[in-house]
């Protein structure tokens, strides 16, 4: 029998040029939240944020929704990202907002990232992938040093 | 409009007939697809095995991150986990989904022991809930600060006296 | 000599937002006659070190806290950077050849909603932790655990007949003096440190309120 479980979906939509959506819900046995962010490029900045609440702990929690507003401005791109969400929306807010809303920005960045390389092979012309990917190391920084494949890549 | 991209991320805890904890977490999404699974000792949240899989990943070389799991043998789960795993598993020589994986797992550690405290507090009226909390706050004083239900101004936190 | 030899600043540790000279002003008008600066993973130039301890006429010892697999460390005697986690044996090695001394930090400091006396780890169980037989004491005064895991920090070090230290682990002003070492012996730099921490004629504290 399971003593804890976490469940996190995440949806991402690119319904103009330059703007991603994600809808991300957490549901664990404890909490139960929902969140929809606006990123736009090519900054990767954060330009919309809402949330609720289903489930929570405290009578003070539902404070924290409007210190989600803290992540409009934040670059989703730069490296110390993770970090200053973690501040600014959990430590001052709710830490699982918080989780939900890295979760959230990361679908944007790999939805970003691989969604075009699908978008050019479902109209057939798309690059070899490891030529694309590579192309995208000259054009996000920060992607070069992220894993082990990247960083021989971006040698 | 139609999604691009969608992501499912699982996690679970099964507590062992020995005491010890089976985790595992899953992730699924438009490209990438990983599991990881480790057995933690109690009460020392020592991880005393660990095993992973990527089943389909944007390129063949991911896999070879898979043996670098096995450098978490040993870890205990506590202070600098985070940075630990994130060195060994996620930096530039390994892969940062897997190391996303391992950190779920721990943080169903977590959750999975902070879970008491709240049920206890379920049948009761707001008020008893309300000292509950308190109690919990009074007992793991790192708690202040750590989100706006323990911070100052917050009805948890007044005229509490918090031992050393 | 009552010295803090657990001490973070903003110049090498990224989570702190302590100025390292506010630290000496602090330590010394809190009456503390020397101070470490245990910066995580990275260490002060030996010379910048010196230029603190002349500028201020106060005793300043350049160490390191280091994050290994089995828990996190203080070293003094080794000057080098960490970039990766390691294996705290393999961090002895390394120690013993600098001829340096070794502290296991804070070695039960528990979660925010839970400790390790919450899942009924024994004294016992816990002195069993392998970091314990690679190092030269451990921290059982830190400014960074509840009076419980103290407590078990303090007792596991009876249990293993360990010597023990403090530490306030600071990152701000106010935090600094929390915990200490009080040496029987005469420290004037890092050597006469290491030398203390290995004759272990010291006891560690709380100092400030």
């Amino acid at each position: 029998m399971l003593s804890f479980a976490r469940n996190k979906i995440v949806g991402v939509e690119h319904p103009e040029e330059n703007v991603f959506l994600a809808h991300g819900v957490l549901e664990d046995y404890i909490y139960a939240l929902e969140l929809d962010v606006e990123v736009k490029v090519p900054n990767f900045e954060i330009t919309g944020i809402q949330g609720k609440y289903r489930r929570y702990t405290t009578p003070e929690c539902p404070k924290a929704i409007v210190k989600l507003q803290n992540a409009v401005g934040l670059r989703i791109l730069e490296g110390e990202f993770g970090r200053k969400v973690r501040r600014v929306v959990g430590k001052e807010g709710c830490t699982h907002f918080a989780n939900l809303l890295i979760e959230c920005c990361d679908g944007i960045i790999q939805a970003a990232i691989y969604g075009e390389w699908q978008a050019l092979k479902e109209k057939g012309i798309a690059p070899a992938k490891e030529e694309y990917l590579k192309g995208k190391l000259q054009d996000i920084a920060g992607l070069k040093d992220s894993c082990m494949v990247y960083s021989r890549w971006g040698k | 409009m139609v999604r691009i991209y969608t992501r499912n991320k699982y996690a679970t805890t099964t507590d062992l007939e020995d005491g010890s904890l089976l985790l595992r977490a899953t992730l699924e999404d438009t490209f990438f697809a990983g599991v990881v699974e480790m057995e933690v000792k109690v009460p020392d949240l020592e991880i005393a095995s660990i095993r992973g899989e990527i089943r389909r990943a944007v390129n063949e070389e991911c896999q070879k991150a898979i043996p670098l799991l096995q450098d978490l043998v040993g870890l205990r789960i506590g202070s600098g986990t985070n940075k630990t795993v994130n060195d060994l598993i996620g930096s530039s020589t390994g892969c940062p989904k897997l190391a996303d994986l391992v950190l779920e797992c721990v943080d169903q550690v977590i959750l999975r022991f902070t879970l008491p405290w709240l049920k206890g507090s379920q049948s009761q009226s707001e008020q008893g809930q309300i000292e509950n909390l308190r109690e919990m706050v009074r007992q793991n004083p790192r708690l202040v600060g750590s989100c706006i239900a323990f911070s100052k101004g917050s009805r948890l936190l007044e005229g509490l006296e918090l031992g050393k | 000599m009552i010295i803090d030899l657990h001490v973070h600043t903003k110049s090498l540790s990224a989570d702190s937002v302590l100025d390292a000279e506010d630290a000496i002003k602090e330590a010394k008008r809190i009456g503390l006659d020397g101070i470490c600066f245990t910066e995580h993973n990275k260490v002060w130039d030996v010379e910048e070190i010196r230029c603190l301890k002349r500028k201020w006429g106060f005793l300043v010892i350049n160490g390191i806290e280091v994050d290994t697999i089995e828990g996190h460390v203080l070293v003094f005697g080794l000057h080098r950077d960490f970039e990766k986690v390691i294996r705290v044996g393999k961090l002895r090695e390394m120690v013993n050849q600098a001829g340096g001394a070794m502290i296991a930090a804070h070695p039960f400091k528990g979660f925010r909603a839970f400790g390790f006396s919450e899942l009924s780890l024994s004294p016992e169980q816990a002195a069993r932790r392998p970091i314990f037989q690679s190092v030269d004491a451990l921290e059982g005064f830190s400014g960074k655990t509840i009076e419980k895991e103290s407590l078990l920090a303090q007792e596991v070090a009876r249990i293993l007949g360990m010597n023990m230290t403090g530490g306030s682990d600071s990152h701000s002003l106010e935090e600094i003096g929390k915990c200490v070492t009080i040496f029987e012996g005469n420290i004037k730099d890092e050597a006469g440190l290491i030398e203390e921490l290995k004759r272990g004629k010291f006891r560690a504290s709380y100092f400030r309120k």
